[in-house]
This record gives structure tokens, C-alpha cells and sequence, in this order.
């Protein structure tokens, strides 16, 4: 009797944008370890301000729109004890009350804030996001955490591979609903996206994306900057799959830390300002730049700057067009195709240090990697300002 | 809309491959899809028969015949595994239909097909869509469900929900002696923390699956006393779970069926038109709510696929005797009685593995009043070459292990393949580019060692294979903390948290951890068993080489860094951060650096990830969170030892074998039947009887039982306390058991496409053997049909090699 050859598993893969795609190219072998053996992180901690903000936002959002009447902006802030949370009576829409069940959820799932500092100073991130924003971007919305998902073709000859087809899925922070003329003309969101999407159709949407960090620079080394573009770029192709979706006029990339900067922050920017390199410089001599410049340690950071450039600080727009839609799933492709050929390989030889040798040339992800003791491929860098704010830095 | 007859018409053209001919169903699967979706309908499918076709066919013509959006059909089945392959030819068929659809002249159809998006077909297990909705449809201030898995849940269970001191404030005699009532101990002596948490786990699980009236339970007699508090650690434990947001796989669907029966799922679960229950042998009565629930609340298409001879998982809840009386169920809570549909085509195996296992399915008669009332035979429609089922039966485990390496090493390492010596028409070869991956041995327990520690049938072809050059991938064959390169883990872990000294030569704080104290309410954290398995983990960690350096570190320096407070704190191997106080986990993770066989063998990998998710879960009810913390520096680096090791060396760390992707096809794979459930295999050899040389009374329970299992005694103690009392006593404690036997063997006789290999010791199949066993094809009154069998069993033919 001839034995037939047993098939691999014929399966469509299904990658996580975030989870998956944007952590291979960070690091193969981090990915594999993480995703494919499953290993937890040693350090949760470096996710704890992203889902933090995240959860709270998501609350806030939920309070905003479920309230009759709606408390108007701000909302009071009440940091909760650390162990027996808020005193009775603090009202729903407390920024405490919308943080504590996702801090309390966050700290039984191993995840929780460093220490008291970073505690206070999220609290107080998320009190200006919420206070800062709402006014500005809760009436615009459309949808929350909105789970999005479509198949495409894995490029070139599928052969031997597990499928000729993977499915991408991600969630949506928000999903605004615009129309303009509903919209105040005096609406920043409104203002920063007409000036970078010229020809706006009278009724678009916009995909938001909250991140737990600061603004990354254009050309930074760890090319940050570029793979968070090409995130929503693909939302945007995913969310065009979606037979309510409206056409998507642009990302909007939200750095919350930009809303309440600490002392790295400042310190940074004011390097960047004085050096010329950076990308959303003040009006020369405006108040916020003379803050910058004279700013030295131990003024309060969280009162340096204006709402308005704090705002626009935090907000980058994307423009998304046909062709950087195509730009960035094609480039996510190639990524899964990279990912298909090694699962292959790795079936085929066995070793997986040697099939998903470390690519990752990026010291702050190498300083924070579980792997960092025995990765033959470890970056080493300085260690600056940047990575002494890796804290700050690390968010999703 | 397409109408029915449009609709199969494609189906050949959508299932086969670009260049293949059109494979068309058969006449059974036509109807079962075409079928209207008035009634309920209900699908008994054998082994091989194409019912996930059909499954996902079915889910289709609701889309393109009925016009329910993807979004609008429900697709569940029981592993993750099966949801991947069930979404995968739901895309792959879907996008097919599709695109023969384009040009289709049907303006109304069009239109429709504008507003479909494949991806949103609703698929995976019932747990992972209870999770999914409840997070939708969540409470104001509420996080999404987070689910946990056995290790963490059980260690909740007895820190949080008070079970080691409820079973204190009892006495733990008494409780025993409770859980004997269902599950009798072989000796005078007290479960082990381990047992204990087993047996609790079972009934508190039992109760959620069973849907039991705890009032009614916990006031029974005998044992009332203990089982009020079962009752009341449930209780507690449940409430600390919800109070957190998390949920174990049980309560998750009991929340569930909750708010649904409360309509709070209601904005999700009415906008469903069609739901399909792959696996619904498979089913426990929770989950027969959850899904007559969904049905009462919304107008919806409800069709269930099974097959009650492949039904495995009665330890665990399943109850077969609910899709044995599905009909007269669903009549009941739906009002309306369920179409009953066969497929018995099987398209896998050749006729004669199917002839071999319809006669094992069919030789007692007893059984047959287990099975679903009018089930047609499978028929084989493979039309391969004919070949004997094998047999390869020796007089000790160890020449049938040398045999049986020696013969896979013909078939999967030689040019001319294997041939037999007793008859040279029997030869089997691999492909060009066949491998061992195309086999598997399957045995009722993949255990490497007996529990007199000696070797099984596992273990000895382990050493057969190796010495030949042949991996093995076998990661239920040990105890995790029984492993050599696990122990060494886990040894150099407790030796870095408490290293052993001439004056303590086990570690101070592993002898404070033992002190007793019952007056002053000191209870030791283990006993002498952990004790004896951490001299064993100790053991084995000074057989590594400390002086290894790995990225510029000796290893005895970072084992010494986590014992001495002052070594504690920032530097860079901290990750950049300043902080006093370190994860667990970053112990775990430089001591894998000196390790890399941990790292890089598949099995390895099972145990690596088994042992970081216990250490990282226990952040969720471990008093530091498995930190250690350099101002509580002993009490911290205690809490680790007692909340992660100790759980770890009584043994109840659990594997998932899906966290290594890719096995290597070079490596010879071994697994329990279970696990071997919705697999086929070119080749499949099956342990029939390897551990059975004699008629030892001890092993009856796993070939002929003679007495009921503990599932069946516990589920016959449940009985008067749940809704569905009296079907399953229907059928007595023994009978349950013994026809669970039946159907596992069924399963594994059903794996194989080409070969079928029976392997097990020569005094199971003498003529005059009173090794009675089920697999062996004896029935309940004890005759044998093999007796006189010759050179056929069932009408197959036979050859021994």
C-alpha cells in the first residue's frame, strides 16, 4: 500500500493588524515567541498605558452617550485610591469612575501601572483626553471599538503554503460619521483634517486611532511613524469592506501623552525645537515656543504649552487615498507572505531560532524584549533620553 | 435569490480545485442542504462523511438561497481547530460562489450580493462567541470578558474561593471520603492537594454543565456538609471571577445563557437567522440552553451535525444522550419536531478499515440501544486497492517496540518501504516526498511510564525511534514536572528564589513554608510529596553547567541575583527600568537563555509555554502578583514558591499543544484518541493492548470495564438535581462506562485513509485469553467474536505481521 502525503493543515490564517502583522515586522523571532509559542510577556507593564487609555476612553464615550442630559465638559477627576478605589457618590462621569474598572480589570490580568507617578500621571492623561477631546470628537462619532475584518490574496505562488488567502481583522478605536455642514466650523478635528484633505466630500468618515505615547518624529530610526500611517491605511481598506461604510476621508492618529506632556517630553521637544528637526514646531515666538525654549527642569510641564498646540501636538492627520490604501496593504502582503514562507520553513526544518532570525535594529523594543539575554541579533543603543522614557514610549 | 436546484448545481464547481473534476455530493448531502429551514434539522453523520461540507455548504445556501446576511448565520463547533477549517472553507467556497455569481442575471441577487461581506459569517466555538457577545453587549462600566484556562482558574479556586479552607474547616477526612462516593481512592491515604482540586473542580464544573439546582444539591444527604460548601465555594469563586471581569470556560457560558434568557443579548442575538451546531454529539445541557434559548428568541434556521459514536467528552460535561434524543428535545422546547437526516457515505478510508470498524461498532447488541434509533451502516466509497487491517501483537512491550520502530523505519526511511516477512503481497511504502507526520500512533493514554514508574509502550518506542535517529513528539507522554529539561527549569527557578545551604540544605524558605501550626492557624503550604519532587528539581539543576555565560552573564551570577536583595533593582537587564521589583517571569526568562534545547524542540516548547503562563497567571490571585519585591523580599519570593512551584511540582500544570504551530513533518507524532478527534492519517497504528499481559483487576476500567466509571457515578449522584434527570440513567452507571470505551475505539478506528495497524501484547489475542477488552471487539457479556476469527475479523481480512 502507498501512503498518501498527509496535507497540511489547509487553513486561512488570520492575522491581528496590530498584533500581528506591525509585531513581525518589529521582530520575527519576538513574534514567534509571543505569538506562535504563546509566551506572555514578563512585563505587561509596558501595555498597561495603552489599554488603559483605551478602556477609559471607551467608557467615557459609552457615559457621554448614554447620559440624559449629557454633563457637560470637563468632567471632574477623582484618582481613585489605589486599594479601595472611589469614595460613595462620585458621580458616573468622574474621570475616577471611568478608570477604575479598567484599572482594576487591567492589575487582575497582571497588568499594572510601574508605580505611583506613572499612576497619577495617567489618571491625569486620561482626564485630559477625555476633556480635551470630547467636546471636540465624542459628538462625531459613530462607532466605538469597531471590529473590522477582510480576506486577501497571499501574494505569489501558494503552493506549498497553508492557503492562497489570509484574512486581516483589527478594531477601530472610533469611527466618526461627518457631515460638514452638521460640524462647527471651529471643531479642530474639522479644521486639522480640511487642511491637510483637500476636496472633502460633504459627508466622509474618519478613522481614529488612539496611541498611549508620544508623537513619534518623522524618520525617527524605528520607523514608527510609518507603520502606524499604514495601520490606518488599512482600516481604511478594511472598514471599505463594510457595506455601511461611508468613504474615508482620512486617519486620525491621536498621541494622548501629547495632552498632558511629562518632563521627558518637554525635554525632548525642546531639544527638537532648538535643533530645528521638529515636526510640529510653535509659531516662532508664540508663547508656547518661548515655553519650550526657556523650559527647564522642575517647571510643570502639564501647564507649559497651550490646549491649542497641545491639541494639534496630538493630533496627526492621515490623508487616505486610493493609492496609499494600495501602498500599505500591499506592503501588509508582503508581510504575510514573509510570515507564510517561514511557517512553511519552519515545518519543513524544525529550528526556529534559524527560521525567525531576530530582525529587530531598534534598541528601545530590544531593551523592553523577554528575549533580549539570549537574541543573538539584540540592538544596542545609547541609553538617551528616548530610551530612559521607554515607559512613555510603548503603547498600541 | 438562487433557488435550490441553482444552488447545488454550483456546489461542485465552487468545491473542486482549479484543474480537478467536479466532485459532486452525493445524494445525501444534497438533501441535507437543500432541505428548507422550516424545522429544526438534525444531521447524524459518520466518520468521514464530508459533514463539515455539508455544515458549510448549508451555512451558504442560507446565504445565497434564504438571503440571510453572513453576519446573520452562526456557525459553532467544539475546538478552535475545527472553527479554523470551518471559517476557512466558508471564505474560500463563499468567495467562489461569489464570483461565479458576478455575472449572474438577477437584479435582486446582485443587489444582495452588494451587502455581503464573507468575513463577517459568525464562526468558532460556543465559548469564543459567548465571549465575543458579551463584550458587545457588555454593562455600562464593564470590561469584556477575559477568559481563563485551568491552572490559574484552579489556583483561584482554592485561594480565593475558599476551597483549602473549607475542606479545613470540614476536615479533610470527611471530604474525602465525599469524593470517594464518586471517585474511590486505591489506598487509605487522603487526596493530594492536586486530587483534591481535581475532584472539586469536577463537581463544581458538574454543577454549572448540568445546570443543577445547588439549593437542592447542597441539602442532599449523604455528605450535606460537604456538599454546602462545594456549594458555597462555587459561589464565591464565581463571585470573585465576575467581580473581575473574568470567567472560566463554564461560567463564561453560564453568564451567558443568563443574560440571554434576561434578553440583554437580545441587539446581537435577534438579528441571527441561521444557526449550526457542528459537534452536537458533543454537547452538555448548558449549552443545549444557551442554543434552544437563541432559537426561542430569535426566528432562526437551527441545524445540528453529530455523530453519537464519535461523542468522547463525557468526563468533561458532554452528554451524547442529548443528541441521541435530539428530536424529542427540541420538539419539546422549540414546538416543532426536527427533520432527522443520515450521511453514511465515508470518502476517507479504504472499504476494508470501514468494514473493520462497522463490525467493531456493530458486534454487541447491547450497544445498539446506545446509539441513535435507525442508524445506516457506513459505506465505503474510497475505491482504493483492498488491504488487510495489520496486527503486530509480541510477547513483551519491548519486542513489539523494537518491531514497531523497526517498521515505521522501513515505510518512512527505506526506498522499498516495509514488507512483511509472513506474507511478501504486504508491503507499505511511503510517497517520494512521504514522511513520518503521514502516521501516528494513537493509544488510549500517551503516558510514557506506568504508576509503578515502569516504561509503556510510549516511552519504548521513543528510545527504538531515537536510536534510529527519529524524533518523537509526544508532550502528554510525562508530567510536565516530571521532564528532565523542565526540572531543570523549574530546579534552577527554585534555586534562585531559595537556594539550598549546608544549613539548609532545601531552602529556608521551602522549610518555612512546611512549618505547621494549626493552633496559630499555620497550615504548611506542601507536604511531603512537593517536597520530595523539589530535591528532584534541585537535582537535576546542578547537573547544568553554571558556568555557561550567555549575553555576558554566568548563569550561577543570575542565579544568584534573585536570592540577594541588594542584587535586586534596575541595570539594564531590567529593561531600562529602575524599579525594586521584578517579575517572576524575568527569572523564567533568563534562566530559557542557558536552556536552548527548551527553546527549539517542538515538545520542549509545550512544556516552556505551560510553565511562563503559569507563572505569569498567577499576577491574577498570587498576593504579589508573582513580583518579587525587594522590601518584602522573603515573603515575596515565598508567595512565588507556594502560588507558582507548588502547584507546578503536585502536578497540575496543563499542556496546550496548539502553541507549537508546526510540528515537524521528520517527527513521529504519538497522541491520546482524543486528541486525535476530526484528524485522519495515512497510516494510524492504534494501542489495542500493550499494557495488558495479564487480566490485572486494576486495568479493567481501561479495556473491559466491570465497574463505573467516576463520571458515570457522579453524573448518576447529580441526577435528581438537574433538568435532564433521568436521560442519561436511562442507561445503567456500567453501561455508560463501558459504551464510552465502545466509542473511543470507534474513534480511533475511523482515522485511518490507507492502513490500519492494531499493536498490543501476544496473550490479548490467544485463542483461550481471558484478557477480555473492548477494542479487542468483546462485548458486554463477555463473549468474543475473534475467538475462532482466522484471518478475518467482521468479514475483513486480517494479517498479522
Amino acid at each position: 500500500m502507498l501512503l498518501p502525503v498527509r496535507p497540511p493543515a489547509h487553513i486561512v490564517p488570520s492575522y491581528s493588524l496590530t498584533g500581528d502583522l506591525l509585531s513581525f515586522t518589529k521582530c520575527r523571532l519576538q513574534y514567534r515567541f509571543y505569538q506562535g509559542t504563546a509566551l506572555p510577556p514578563a512585563r505587561p507593564v509596558q501595555r498597561w498605558f495603552g489599554d488603559f487609555v483605551h478602556g477609559v476612553l471607551e467608557n467615557a464615550y459609552r457615559q457621554w452617550q448614554t447620559s440624559e442630559p449629557r454633563p457637560p465638559f470637563p468632567w471632574p477627576a477623582t484618582e481613585p485610591h489605589w486599594r479601595d478605589g472611589l469614595p460613595d457618590g462620585t458621580p458616573p462621569h468622574d474621570i475616577g469612575s471611568l478608570g477604575w474598572p479598567v484599572e482594576t480589570a487591567l492589575r487582575l490580568q497582571g497588568k499594572r501601572a510601574r508605580n505611583r507617578a506613572i499612576r497619577a500621571n495617567a489618571y491625569g492623561r486620561v482626564e485630559a483626553a477625555v476633556n480635551m477631546l470630547g467636546p471636540i470628537l465624542f459628538p462625531l462619532i459613530s462607532a466605538a471599538e469597531e471590529r473590522v475584518i477582510g480576506t486577501r490574496m497571499v501574494i505569489g505562488d501558494t503552493t506549498n503554503l497553508r492557503a492562497n488567502r489570509y484574512e486581516v481583522h483589527g478594531t477601530i478605536d472610533v469611527v466618526t460619521d461627518v457631515e460638514l455642514a452638521a460640524v462647527p466650523a471651529d471643531n479642530l478635528i474639522r479644521r486639522l483634517v480640511e487642511e491637510q484633505v483637500p476636496n472633502l466630500p460633504e459627508h466622509f468618515e474618519l478613522i481614529v486611532d488612539y496611541k498611549g505615547q508620544r508623537r513619534p518624529r518623522s524618520g525617527a530610526a524605528s520607523g514608527y511613524l510609518r507603520q502606524y500611517e499604514r495601520q490606518v491605511q488599512t482600516y481604511a481598506w478594511l472598514r471599505r469592506q463594510q457595506p455601511d461604510a461611508l468613504p474615508v476621508a482620512a486617519g486620525v492618529l491621536i498621541y494622548i501623552n501629547e495632552l498632558l506632556p511629562g518632563v521627558q517630553d518637554m525635554r525632548l521637544l525642546r531639544r527638537h525645537v532648538e535643533q530645528g528637526t521638529e515636526d510640529v514646531p510653535p509659531p516662532r515666538n508664540s508663547r508656547d515656543d518661548l515655553s519650550i525654549r526657556n523650559w527647564i527642569a522642575g517647571n510643570d510641564p502639564g501647564t507649559a504649552l497651550s490646549d491649542e498646540y497641545r491639541l494639534r501636538r496630538a493630533i496627526q492627520v492621515v490623508p487616505v487615498t486610493p493609492e496609499s490604501v494600495a501602498e500599505a496593504t500591499d506592503w501588509f502582503d508582503t508581510v504575510v507572505r514573509d510570515i507564510e514562507e517561514r511557517v512553511r520553513a519552519e515545518q519543513e526544518a524544525g529550528d526556529v531560532e534559524q527560521t525567525w532570525g531576530p530582525n529587530c535594529r531598534d534598541p528601545q523594543t530590544c531593551a523592553a524584549c523577554d528575549f533580549r539575554y539570549f537574541c543573538p541579533g539584540r540592538a544596542r543603543g545609547d541609553a538617551d533620553d528616548e530610551a530612559a522614557a521607554l515607559e512613555e514610549d510603548i503603547g498600541d | 435569490m438562487l433557488t435550490v436546484d441553482r444552488f447545488l448545481e454550483l456546489v461542485p464547481v465552487v468545491m473542486t480545485p482549479v484543474g480537478a473534476p467536479p466532485r459532486p455530493l452525493n445524494d445525501e448531502q444534497r438533501d441535507c442542504v437543500g432541505l428548507q429551514t422550516g424545522e429544526p434539522l438534525m444531521i447524524v453523520a459518520g466518520p468521514g462523511s464530508g459533514k463539515t461540507a455539508v455544515l458549510v455548504l448549508r451555512a451558504l445556501r442560507h446565504l445565497l438561497v434564504d438571503g440571510f446576511l453572513p453576519e446573520e448565520v452562526v456557525v459553532t463547533t467544539f475546538t478552535r481547530k475545527a472553527a479554523d477549517e470551518i471559517r476557512t472553507r466558508l471564505l474560500e467556497w463563499g468567495r467562489a460562489f461569489l464570483d461565479l455569481l458576478v455575472n449572474e442575471d438577477n437584479p435582486a441577487l446582485q443587489a444582495f450580493l452588494g451587502q455581503v461581506d464573507l468575513n463577517r459569517f459568525v464562526t468558532g466555538t460556543l465559548d469564543s462567541l459567548s465571549q465575543n457577545v458579551m463584550g458587545e453587549r457588555r454593562r455600562s462600566g464593564e470590561v469584556p470578558p477575559n477568559v481563563i484556562e485551568g491552572f490559574a482558574a484552579n489556583q483561584i479556586l482554592k485561594f480565593r474561593g475558599g476551597l483549602n479552607r473549607g475542606v479545613r474547616d470540614i476536615d479533610a477526612g470527611r471530604v474525602n471520603l465525599y469524593f470517594d462516593t464518586f471517585s474511590p481512592r486505591r489506598n487509605r491515604y487522603n487526596r493530594n492537594a492536586k486530587d483534591l482540586v481535581k475532584a472539586a473542580r469536577e463537581v463544581i464544573d458538574r454543577m454549572t454543565h448540568d445546570l443543577v439546582d445547588t439549593a437542592s444539591f447542597g441539602a442532599a444527604e449523604p455528605f450535606a456538609d460537604v456538599r454546602q460548601m462545594l456549594c458555597n465555594v462555587r459561589e464565591q469563586y464565581y463571585t470573585y471571577l465576575r467581580q473581575s471581569g473574568r470567567y472560566d470556560f463554564a461560567l463564561l457560558e453560564l453568564e451567558f445563557l443568563q443574560r440571554l434568557l434576561d434578553g440583554e443579548m437580545d441587539a446581537s442575538v435577534v438579528r441571527w437567522r441561521a444557526l449550526l451546531v457542528d459537534e452536537y454529539q458533543d454537547t452538555n445541557a448548558l449549552q443545549e440552553a444557551i442554543y434552544f434559548g437563541i432559537c426561542q428568541r430569535a426566528q432562526i434556521a437551527f441545524t445540528v451535525v453529530g455523530d453519537d459514536d464519535q461523542s468522547l467528552y463525557r468526563f468533561r460535561g458532554a452528554t451524547v444522550e442529548l443528541f441521541r434524543e435530539f428530536v424529542a428535545r427540541a420538539e419539546q422546547a422549540l414546538q416543532v419536531r426536527p427533520q432527522i437526516r443520515w450521511l453514511h457515505r465515508n470518502y476517507r478510508s479504504t472499504g476494508d478499515i470501514v468494514g473493520f470498524y462497522n463490525g467493531f461498532v456493530a458486534c454487541d447488541a447491547e450497544f445498539q440501544a446506545a446509539r441513535v434509533a435507525g442508524k445506516p451502516p457506513v459505506t465505503a466509497e474510497f475505491g482504493g486497492e483492498p488491504f488487510p487491517i495489520l496486527g503486530m501483537f509480541r510477547p513483551t512491550r519491548d519486542d513489539l517496540a523494537r518491531d514497531l520502530a523497526g517498521f515505521l523505519f522501513d515505510v518512512f526511511r527505506t526506498d522499498g518501504g516495509y514488507t512483511s516477512l509472513n506474507n511478501a503481497d504486504i508491503v507499505v511504502r511511503r510517497s517520494d516526498t512521504g514522511d513520518f507526520g503521514d502516521s501516528v500512533l494513537l493509544a488510549h493514554r500517551a503516558s510514557e511510564t506506568n504508576t509503578s514508574g515502569d516504561p509503556r509502550l510510549p516511552l519504548l518506542l521513543r528510545r527504538e525511534l531515537s536510536a534510529r535517529g527519529v524524533e518523537v513528539f509526544n508532550p502528554r507522554g510525562e508530567s510536565i514536572e516530571t521532564v528532565p529539561i523542565a526540572r531543570e527549569l523549574l530546579g534552577l527557578m527554585l534555586e534562585a528564589l531559595d537556594p539550598a545551604s549546608a544549613n539548609w540544605p532545601n531552602g529556608q524558605l521551602c522549610a518555612d513554608l512546611q512549618r505547621a501550626d494549626p493552633a496559630n492557624g499555620v497550615y504548611p503550604a506542601f507536604g511531603r510529596d512537593v517536597a520530595a519532587e523539589f530535591a528532584a528539581w534541585r537535582a537535576t539543576a546542578r547537573t547544568v553547567d553554571q558556568t555557561q555565560v550567555v549575553g555576558g552573564r554566568r548563569l550561577s551570577d543570575v542565579v544568584r541575583g534573585w536570592s540577594v536583595a541588594e542584587l535586586m533593582g534596575g541595570g539594564e537587564d531590567a529593561g531600562g527600568y529602575t524599579g525594586r521589583d521584578r517579575p517572576l517571569s524575568d527569572l523564567f526568562f533568563q534562566l530559557i537563555s542557558y536552556l536552548p534545547t527548551l527553546r527549539t524542540r517542538s515538545e520542549n516548547q509545550v512544556y516552556m509555554e505551560a510553565i511562563a503562563r503559569s507563572v505569569a497567571e498567577a499576577a491574577a490571585y498570587s498576593r504579589y502578583q508573582a513580583q518579587i519585591v525587594r522590601e518584602q523580599f522573603d515573603e515575596s519570593r515565598s508567595a512565588a514558591i507556594r502560588d507558582v512551584l507548588v502547584p507546578i511540582a503536585q502536578g497540575e500544570l496543563t499542556l496546550d499543544e496548539d502553541t507549537v504551530p508546526n510540528v515537524p513533518r521528520s517527527v513521529f507524532p504519538i497522541m491520546t484518541i482524543h486528541q486525535s478527534k476530526g484528524l485522519e492519517f495515512p497510516l494510524t497504528i492504534v494501542d489495542v493492548a500493550s499494557d495488558f499481559r495479564t487480566n490485572h483487576h486494576l486495568q479493567k476500567m481501561f479495556r473491559f470495564p466491570e465497574a463505573a466509571s467516576n463520571t458515570a457515578m457522579l453524573e448518576s449522584q447529580i441526577d435528581p438535581h438537574t433538568p435532564i434527570r433521568g436521560l442519561r440513567t436511562a442507561r445503567s452507571d456500567l453501561h455508560r462506562t463501558f459504551e464510552d470505551l465502545v466509542r473511543l475505539y470507534y474513534v480511533a478506528y475511523s482515522r485511518p485513509q490507507r492502513v490500519l495497524l492494531l499493536v498490543g501484547l501476544l496473550p490479548c489475542i490467544n485463542g483461550r485469553t481471558n484478557i477480555k477488552s473492548v477494542p479487542l471487539h468483546w462485548r458486554f457479556d463477555s463473549s468474543w467474536p475473534w475467538e475462532n476469527a482466522g484471518n478475518t475479523i467482521a468479514d475483513v481480512p486480517f494479517e498479522v505481521i
